[in-house]
């Protein structure tokens, strides 16, 4: 029996300009199981990104339900929903985001620092997280000195440190060539197996495949 | 964690090499100013703090009351003051007077110099007071008549490395006295600062001096009181003291003397001639130490918000990532504390290499013992967590305001919301640096006003022979007659005192005036006023032919006017019988220029019938081979008696030293402060430039040119600055005014000056702005927009 890791009730994100109220996020209904994939699509502007942001708890739905492992996320303080996020939640961006001032080795390290995690410790997980994706070897260099493709392994690698229970994906492969799109994939759909919820927004229908599940969205709606 | 912040904060250190260097060169400047100006300012608090007595020490202060009114103060008293005081009051555990300074001629041997700072001291000087005594008791060393303490430097002057003590010194080639002691030199931060001590009994044994309560006030008093007496409770027993002595045989002549006690600590600061001088220099200091701490505060935020397009990106993925605002607000706080920590480094570094010219500049010795470069260093931690919390502050918190989906999403999220906040911070810089730029112009404007203000004599070409002794004295008539035989000296007169720092003053009773009034009093020969060419107004002045003339009295203006007097000639003064007014002389300045000039009696009669002094008028050109004449002549008429001379010109400098070396000081201050606010404005514009870098790239496409581009920044800064001068011209004026009224001849404050200074503002940022668009403009408008 699958557990529901996330569920969305009649979400709703609103954004007011000028006088008018704009609806980013329309009465979004959605269960989330562990272990799902789900790639969500749809064209600019139709609101993947800001759903992504609020199920990520980056920002924040203003009307509506939301429930995570079964806590009222919607009605929580900054603090529990911030612990929450940091304990089960691993982001990875279009644009990488990597801190261009700290190391390869460093950037993977600092989840952990948030996390009060011991320095031996610390030291034996980005070890082995370098290990599992092959860059032991460019752990002392900065992202500047990196290809995207290498980059971007770097951005999961360390969404992955925290072993979250969820991983969202904004446009992961959005800057990268096919052949590094692929690959990037492929370690998405491994970590699916490993059993990592994922969910993902993208413009491409061959990475949508690599989704159990596709859910379009148009102006703030689900179709 | 730590570690991982630092490294952060020196990366970011090092990529922005040329902003962090601006940077960490603003603050160490800025530190290394404040810090020099808190040694000062310390240096200026620690004056007489060495007594080990220091809270039961005293010196007592008097203030003379004519009529009701007070007519003046001073700390030189009666001598009896002190004995009685001691003998009648039992709050007094002991006391010590020392006379006023005196100047004298000391010899030994063949060896002879002038010496100043000699004073006279009761026995218990080294026992009231805390100053060292080298060799000899403190307790004897001034018990007995005709002994003399030197300090180190003298007696070594005098005796080389041969034993002093037992030694005896003539003074003024004619009283002789014995070595009884050596004491350390005084410290700077010493109030009394002494060469040589007499013994207060000589003073009895010498003719003519008043010692009792019927004159000479020439006695300092210091009292120390019992331990746990509460020095209110000793003045309030003064009045009555004061009664029985003095106020009441002066009742019927409307003279009244009150005394108070000063702690010795004060003295400085609070009860000296300069003191409120002193303590203005000090407030003004205050006040650009904290004007150069908010520049550099200022700075340390623009630069710094400069850079912060990648600093916002890298707080929206440490949010991500689980960091919570306080953590980051941590990380910014300590970031700045770094910088503040390398600039604290380097400026203690200029600190010590500063210090040696800093102590020429201030004329001072500064140097800091042990537990006061503890306190510096103290006062530099907390001084740099000051400045970082000011300037890190705004900083983190400016960065961690926005929300993470914003923080990714453009360059400068938010960045419009926030300028108006950099448009203040932009005004208070120009605020200030308008003020200073403003008060700098002002303040030398005063200082030349000075120096070229009319005497009302001509101080030029003057030599000063100072006559010493008995010897020097009686020789006047032979010495004057054949100085004026030699070719280069136009006049010769004699004086009782030189008119240039204050003279002594006397009580007269005008005809018709039941009450005495202290008025000035010099004495010269019949050429002083040809020597000092100075203007006779009306009737005559003194002269050898009209001897009828040799009693009468010629005043100043200033009396004149004082006394209500419209035809002053023929009426009479009285002092030791009446005296008529032969003459009225224009005003002329005989003390430092912050004194009006005051009611003047010249007369023709010196004190014992000898002049202090003679006046040499000499042609131009002629000082180098005058002196040597002049030293021939002097041998020859007066083998013994030791040869000195100055030139007033030179002691007039003397005199407006203080004022001179406040000047500079504030020169460097103030440049200081207006580079470091310079540099401000440059990250400033930077900062705006780098904003609107699209913007001209834009504009650039569509067919602007650089003018073009120019003028819309530089219309921008414009208002600005205008807004800066209408804050600050009415704040300068005022703080400006109110130094000035520190002198009696004062220049007015011109409205032109601030015009001067806004335009002299406004030009540099068009400079700054100029070359920063002609850069920007240079480049290819399609790479400043990819950029986006």
């Amino acid at each position: 029996m699958k557990n529901t890791l996330l569920s969305l009730n009649e979400a709703t994100r609103t954004v007011n300009s000028g006088s008018n109220k704009v609806y980013l996020l329309d009465q979004i209904n959605l269960n989330v199981e562990e272990g799902e994939f789900i790639s969500l699509m749809g064209p600019s502007g139709s609101g993947k990104s800001t759903l992504l942001n609020c199920i990520g708890m980056l920002d924040h739905f203003t009307d509506g339900g939301y429930t995570f492992l079964g806590e009222p996320v919607h009605s929580m303080k900054e603090k529990n929903r911030s612990k929450l996020y940091k304990e089960y939640i691993g982001f990875v961006f279009q644009a990488y985001h990597l801190i261009d001032e700290l190391t390869v080795y460093e950037n993977i390290e600092t989840p952990l620092l948030y996390k009060n995690v011991k320095s031996s410790e610390r030291k034996a997980m980005v070890a082995d997280m370098l290990d599992r994706f092959n860059i032991v070897g460019k752990k002392d260099l900065f992202p500047i000195q990196l290809s995207g493709g290498q980059q971007q392994l770097v951005g999961i690698a360390r969404a992955l440190i925290g072993q979250p229970k969820l991983i969202l994906a904004d446009e992961p492969t959005g800057n990268l060539n096919s052949k590094q799109s692929k690959d990037i994939m492929e370690l998405f759909a491994e970590l699916n197996k490993e059993g990592v919820t994922i969910i993902q927004a993208t413009h491409s229908e061959s990475n949508a495949a690599y989704g159990s599940r596709i859910i379009n969205l148009l102006d703030g709606k689900i179709v | 964690m730590i570690k991982n912040y630092f490294k952060i904060a020196w990366r970011n250190l090092w990529k922005n090499k040329v902003l962090s260097i601006i940077n960490l060169f603003s603050l160490s400047i800025g530190i290394a100013s404040v810090l020099l100006i808190a040694i000062y300012i310390n240096n200026e608090y620690k004056f007489d703090n060495f007594h080990k007595n220091e809270s039961n020490l005293y010196r007592v202060g008097f203030q003379f009351f004519q009529s009701g009114k007070l007519i003046g103060s001073d700390a030189q008293f009666i001598s009896d003051f002190g004995s009685d005081a001691k003998v009648e009051l039992p709050e007094i555990e002991s006391f010590v007077r020392i006379s006023s300074e005196r100047e004298a001629y000391i010899s030994s041997g063949n060896k002879a110099f002038n010496l100043k700072n000699i004073h006279h001291a009761d026995q218990g000087f080294f026992d009231v007071l805390t100053y060292n005594l080298l060799k000899g008791n403190p307790n004897t060393v001034l018990k007995e008549p005709f002994s003399i303490v030197l300090t180190e430097t003298i007696a070594k002057k005098l005796f080389g490395n041969e034993e002093a003590i037992g030694k005896t010194i003539k003074i003024n080639n004619s009283s002789e006295y014995l070595v009884t002691g050596i004491a350390q030199d005084t410290p700077p931060n010493s109030h009394i600062k002494y060469n040589a001590l007499l013994s207060f009994k000589t003073l009895y044994k010498e003719p003519g001096n008043y010692l009792g309560w019927n004159g000479g006030n020439q006695y300092i008093t210091y009292l120390l009181l019992k331990n746990g007496t509460n020095p209110d409770v000793l003045q309030n027993k003064f009045p009555d003291f004061m009664w029985k002595h003095i106020n009441e045989k002066n009742e019927s002549i409307g003279f009244k003397t009150v005394a108070s006690l000063q702690p010795i600590k004060d003295l400085h600061l609070y009860y000296n001639n300069n003191s409120k001088t002193l303590r203005t220099n000090i407030y003004i200091f205050s006040i650009v130490a904290l004007l150069i701490l908010v520049i550099s505060s200022i700075n340390y935020i623009n630069l710094t918000t400069a850079q912060s397009v990648t600093r916002i990106k890298e707080i929206g993925v440490r949010k991500i990532l689980g960091a919570n605002k306080r953590q980051i607000v941590k990380q910014f706080l300590g970031e700045t504390l770094l910088i503040s920590a390398i600039s604290g480094l380097f400026a203690i570094m200029l600190v010590a290499f500063l210090l040696p010219a800093y102590e020429r500049l201030l004329d001072t010795s500064l140097s800091l013992n042990d537990s006061e470069i503890l306190q510096a260093l103290l006062f530099l931690f907390i001084f740099i967590l000051l400045v970082s919390t000011i300037a890190g502050s705004y900083r983190a918190f400016y960065l961690t305001s926005f929300n993470i989906s914003e923080t990714f999403k453009a360059n400068f999220p938010k960045f419009s919301s926030s300028f108006n906040f950099k448009k203040g911070l932009i005004v208070v810089q120009f605020v200030i640096t308008i003020g200073l730029i403003a008060s700098t112009l002002f303040i030398s404007m005063q200082m030349q006003f000075i120096k070229t203000k009319n005497q009302g004599f001509n101080k030029e070409q003057i030599l000063i022979l100072p006559l010493i002794g008995s010897n020097a004295q009686k020789g006047y008539t032979l010495l004057k007659q054949k100085l004026l035989e030699l070719p280069e000296i136009k006049n010769v007169t004699g004086v009782s005192e030189v008119p240039y720092n204050g003279i002594t003053q006397n009580g007269f009773r005008p005809e018709k005036s039941k009450q005495i009034m202290m008025i000035h009093q010099l004495d010269v020969d019949e050429s002083f006023l040809k020597t000092f060419d100075i203007n006779l107004v009306s009737g005559s002045f003194f002269s050898k032919e009209s001897l009828s003339y040799k009693n009468g009295y010629v005043i100043n203006e200033a009396l004149a006017k004082s006394l209500g007097w419209k035809n002053p000639i023929g009426k009479t003064i009285h002092r030791d019988g009446d005296h008529k007014v032969i003459g009225v002389v224009q005003d002329f300045n005989f003390a430092a220029l912050h004194d009006e000039i005051e009611p003047l009696i010249i007369t023709n009669q010196p004190f014992d019938d000898y002049y202090s002094a003679l006046v040499v008028k000499y042609y131009v050109g002629e000082s180098l081979n005058l002196i040597d004449k002049t030293e021939e002549l002097w041998s020859s008429l007066l083998a013994k008696t030791p040869f000195d001379y100055w030139f007033l010109d030179d002691a007039f400098s003397t005199v407006y030293k203080s004022e001179k070396r406040f000047q500079n000081i504030f020169y460097y201050f103030s440049s200081l402060s207006i580079i470091l606010s310079l540099v401000g404005i440059f990250g400033l514009v930077l900062l705006m430039l780098k904003r609107r870098t699209k913007e001209m790239g834009i504009r650039k496409i569509l067919g602007a040119n650089m003018l073009n581009i120019t003028k819309i920044v530089v219309t921008d800064f414009i208002w600005l600055v205008l807004l800066a001068a209408i804050i600050s011209i009415p704040l300068t004026w005022y703080y400006i005014n109110s130094w000035l009224q520190n002198f009696a001849y004062h220049i007015k404050i011109k409205w032109w000056v601030f015009i001067i200074t806004a335009l002299i503002v406004l030009l540099i940022v068009v400079l700054t702005i100029g070359i920063h668009v002609i850069k920007t403009s240079i480049k290819n408008p399609a790479e400043s927009l990819r950029r986006e």
